[in-house]
Parts: structure tokens; sequence; C-alpha cells
């Protein structure tokens, strides 16, 4: 089945990007403070929050993404999803609250209250941007393939389209935009999961036992498609998958930005519980119901399989297929264009945090020492939005045709090995001194993205070599202890000589 | 300018307890994987198809939920803590 003229798609495509302009309209005439565009003014409720971290996570890379993988390596697409909830506990636990109380606008804000904050500042923003610029590529990749199925419009043009987009809401409607474009993407998405996960039930008289026994009978796992092992990964690169995701998750600067849009640590922890429920359902929606769907109704069917028996559009696409499949022209023009919408909303968000870290934390804090006035640093967050747009469109062309769901798994090992390691030992040790937090963060970084780019996904199937320096993708379960351990060594060698106030305190 | 280095955030330690319960559950779940595989595939009872693994999986994903939930049902709002309280 050909997709490329939908006009069902093409309709709910154009209807969203309206909704979505008209919403960062309304928030482009509230948004004349720094307050407002990195924070939206600190008054978003804790249901509002809750459902905009859920926006923020259950990105199209996770839908697309687990759907796929379900379809190709079973029941390993989990290790995606369980050690997120842990991460989530951990978040609740040890990040929100403090996060809350100590933050501003970035989290690395709350890293440096207790350091120097030029040198913290300077690698906290570079691990932001890091993992901001990870994440935002396997959107561009999403966004391309998807536009370019829905529409026959080239992936380059496609992702020069989500940029463009990503830009205009963040620019003109900073965070209070991003918020409520995700609010209503989460509403969208949530609800038409549930739609395909009851038709798909429905298909089986609301009989997971036929639903799974069909699945295994068409797969060519067999009954092996709900057992571990598909993905075919090492005991130490599963668990170096699953460390990365669960202590990356805290360490997430996007997330960690959604803290500061509420008014008080304890919504945050609230609004926190709420986007964990969602994430739950969501999680359970795709690995309960739509991952064996998409292999029961879509393997073998001629009307959404090429002939080399590979799915149209990759695995990324079965998702789609699947709403094709049950609802016709009419369910895939709704569920393409959420999966669109998601990842506009996706995008958005992070931009405000890569924006965030170039404007607030490297020019307003460290080049300007935290003398810019406001009008300046609003400014300066507008460029900072165009500048990471542009950047975001050129890597999401170099880096198409990756699975994006292995690139989501990639960029939570930076997080975990940079972001968190900082973030949670500037809290709550009260001996990690500068250049402790400095070298610890800096190797965290060093060795995470180092070890990423020698890996067979950057190595061989981006840089074009014949074979991979280091046979693994996943590197936290050597970079993220190796940070904390390089933190809690020089820090002990080390000693913080006197505090100095962040610069911005200093000029208020 | 110099000032008094502020001290470390206190330790919500039922918070830390119930974050270790989850991440102590995922490490079991992960243990599950590879000590014991044949007990995730295996048929929950005769002539059912479920098998453990998707059983096991679903309760990795709803009981940190609860977790969350009784972690923070506690939580008492301290007006003090409002947002201008940030200014670094």
């Amino acid at each position: 089945m050909e997709h490329e003229t939908n006009p069902v798609a093409i309709f709910f495509f154009f209807a969203i990007i309206a909704m979505t302009l008209v919403v960062t309209y309304w928030a482009a005439r509230r948004a004349n403070s720094t307050k407002q565009l990195y924070a939206a003014g600190g008054t978003i409720t804790a249901g509002q929050n809750g459902l905009a971290i859920a926006g923020d996570l259950a990105s199209a890379a996770l839908f697309l993404g687990g759907v796929g993988m379900f379809f190709s390596a079973g029941y390993d697409a989990t290790l995606y999803f369980f050690p997120a909830m842990a991460g989530f506990i951990l978040m609740l636990g040890f990040v929100a609250g403090p996060m809350r109380r100590l933050g501003r606008f970035t989290f690395t804000d709350a890293a440096a209250v207790r350091l120097s904050p030029v040198p913290i500042r300077i690698l906290a923003a570079l691990a932001s941007l890091a993992v901001t610029l990870m994440y935002m590529i396997a959107q561009m990749i999403g966004a391309g393939g998807l536009i370019e199925i829905l529409f026959g419009i080239p992936y380059t043009l496609s992702v020069i389209i989500v940029g463009g987009l990503m830009i205009i809401y963040v620019a003109f409607g900073g965070m209070l935009a991003t918020t409520w474009v995700q609010i209503i993407k989460a509403g969208l998405m949530f609800g038409a999961l549930l739609v395909m996960s009851i038709m798909s039930l429905a298909h089986f008289g609301f009989n997971l036992d036929e639903l799974y026994a069909r699945a295994a009978a068409l797969h060519e796992l067999g009954a092996d498609l709900f057992q571990p092992g598909g993905l075919g990964l090492s005991p130490g690169q599963t668990f170096s998958l699953a460390l990365a995701i669960a202590i990356g998750i805290p360490g997430m600067p996007h997330i960690l930005m959604r803290f500061f849009t509420v008014p008080n640590p304890y919504v945050a922890r609230k609004s926190l519980v709420v986007g964990m429920g969602m994430m739950g359902m969501f999680y359970a929606m795709v690995f309960v119901v739509l991952g064996a769907a998409g292999v029961a109704f879509i393997t073998g069917n001629p009307d959404f399989m090429l002939p080399d028996g590979s799915p149209r559009g990759g695995t990324n696409m079965i998702a789609l297929h699947l709403a094709a499949y049950l609802g016709g022209d009419i369910l895939f023009g709704a569920v393409a264009a959420i999966a669109f919408a998601t990842i506009l909303a996706v995008v958005a968000g992070l931009t405000v945090a890569a924006a965030s870290a170039l404007s607030h934390d490297l020019f307003s804090n460290v080049f300007a020492k935290g003398k810019m006035t406001e009008k300046q640093e609003t400014f300066t967050f507008r460029a900072s939005a165009l500048a990471i747009g542009a950047i975001s469109i050129l890597l999401g062309i170099a880096f198409e045709g990756q699975n994006i769901i292995y690139l989501v798994g990639m960029l939570y090992s930076i997080a975990a090995s940079a972001t968190f390691p900082i973030l949670v030992m500037s809290m709550f040790w009260s001996r990690l001194t500068t250049a402790g937090a400095v070298a610890g963060g800096s190797v965290g970084l060093a060795l995470s993205v180092g070890l990423i780019i020698v890996g067979p996904s950057v190595w061989v199937q981006v840089l074009g070599n014949p074979e991979a320096l280091l046979p693994f993708d996943q590197p936290a379960i050597v970079s993220a202890p190796t940070a904390f351990a390089v933190m809690i060594i020089v820090s002990l060698l080390t000693k913080e000589k006197g505090f100095a106030e962040p610069a911005q305190q200093a000029a208020e | 300018m110099s000032s008094v280095r502020p001290d470390v955030q206190p330790l919500d330690v039922s918070g830390a307890i119930y974050a270790f319960v989850g991440l102590g559950l995922a490490g079991f779940y992960m243990l599950l994987w590879y000590v014991a595989p044949g007990l995730m595939t295996a048929p929950v009872w005769s002539g059912s198809s479920i098998a453990w693994s998707m059983v096991l999986g679903t309760l990795a994903l709803a009981i940190p939920v609860l977790l969350a939930w009784m972690c923070a049902r506690r939580d008492v709002e301290d007006t003090s803590e409002a947002f201008e309280v940030a200014k670094h």
C-alpha cells in the first residue's frame, strides 16, 4: 500500500501545523521576558507539566522505533522501556525537588550553585548540547522518513520543513508554546495509541493469547519473539543499555528544564508522577499490544511488505502500516499526523534546552558574565534557537537511514556519563570540587561520545568505514562509572579554593 | 565576590529508598533475562500462550508507577520554596 497521496493525512498534517502555529502566536504575545521564554513564567500546573513531560518523552523515536523494533527483534524492544521507569523513580527521589529548588532556567543553574560557575557552565552546556543534538538527529530522521512516505517529498526537504517549524515555535513562543504543543500532542498521541490497541485486540476478540500466538506463528523468531535476545546483544551490552537509560533519564536536559516551568518543588515532583503514569501507559500499550499486533498484521502482508520481505519504508514505519491496516486511510492519516506532531513537540522541547544552554549558560553567564540585559538575552535565546535549528537540519540529513531507537539509546549514554554525574554529585556530595566535577564530567562526555563514534553505528554506517574500532554502541557501562570515579578521585585530591557566587547573582 | 559555599541538598530518605527499590526491581528483572530465561518463557498455565515474559514485563512497567505514587503521596506543599527563591 502506498501512502504518498493520502488526502486524510494531508488534512490532519495541515490541521496540526495550523493548531500549533495558533498556539505559538498566542504564546509569542506573552513571551517577552527570559522567565517566559525559558520557563513559561513558572506557572504551569502539575497536571499540565506531567502531560508535557510525557509529551517530551513519548517521542516518535520511541513510538515508531519501539513498534519497529518489536517487529524486527521482538521482546528486546522492552530494553528501552523498563529501565526508563526505574530512571523516573531515580529522578523523583533524587533530582526533581532539589532541581526545582536550586535552578532557575537550566539544570546547569543547579549544578553551578556550589561550584565555580564558569567552568561548570561551559562543561554542562557542552554536555547539554551533545545530548540534545543527538536526540534531535533521531527526531529529524523520523520526521524526514514520515513526511517522505506521507507526501513523497524528498527526505532532505522534509527535514528542512520540520527544522523550520521548530525554529518558529521556539524562537517566537519559547517554553510556553513548547509546553502547550507538547500537551496537545500528548493528548492526541495517547488517544491514538488507545484506539489502535483496542482495534488490534478487537480482531482477536480481546484475547491476547490469540494475538501472541498469531505473531509467534508469523515471525521468523517463532515463540522466541517473546523471549529476550532478539537484538543479539551480549549481557554486557544489554546491561550497558539499561544502565544508560536508567541513569540517563534523570540527566536529560530537556526534561530537567520542565521542572522550572512549575511554581515549586512540590509541584515538580507531583508533575513527574503524572508524567510517569502516562509513560507507563504508553510503554504498556506499545509493549503489550501494538508490538505484537505489528507482527501479527504486517508480516507477510504484500500491501505493506516489499518482495524481499522487508517492510515498506523500513521498520520505523511499522506503526503507520498497522494504523493503515486497522483503520484504513482515516486512521493512517490521523496517526501519521500525530506522529508528525510528536516529532515537532519533542524537537521543540529539545531546541528550548539547547538554545537555553547556548544563550543562558554560555552567552549570558559565561561570555557576558551575567551582565546581559533582559532584551539582549531574549534576543540571544532566539538567535540560538535559529542556530540550533540549522545545525539539527544538517545533522538530520547526515544521519539519514539510522534506526532511530538506537540513536535514543546512545544519547542516554551521554546523559548518563556527563550530565547526570555532574548534577547528582554537585547536589548531594559535599566534598565535590570544581576540579573534580570538571574532570569527571569531561571524561564522561569525551568517553561516551568517543566510544559511540568508534562503534558500528557511526564508524561504519555513517562514516562508511569497513569495520568498527569497537564492536559495541552502548558505552555507558564504561563511561558512567569512569565519570563518577574520576569525579571522586580528583575531588579528594583537590580543594575548593574560595567560593565565588555565580556572576548573575552578583550582578543582581 | 566571595561568599559562604552553600550546603548540599538534604537527602529525601524515603525518596531514595523508593528509588533504590525501583532500581533493584529493574536489576532483578534484568537478571531474570540471563539467569533464568526459561522461566520467563514458560507458559503461565497449561493451554495458555501468554508467557511469563509478558506478565513480568508488564509488572516491570506498572510497579515503578505504583512506587512513584507512594513516594510522592505524602509530599506537603511548602510555599517558601517558591519560584522566586532561585535567583542564580
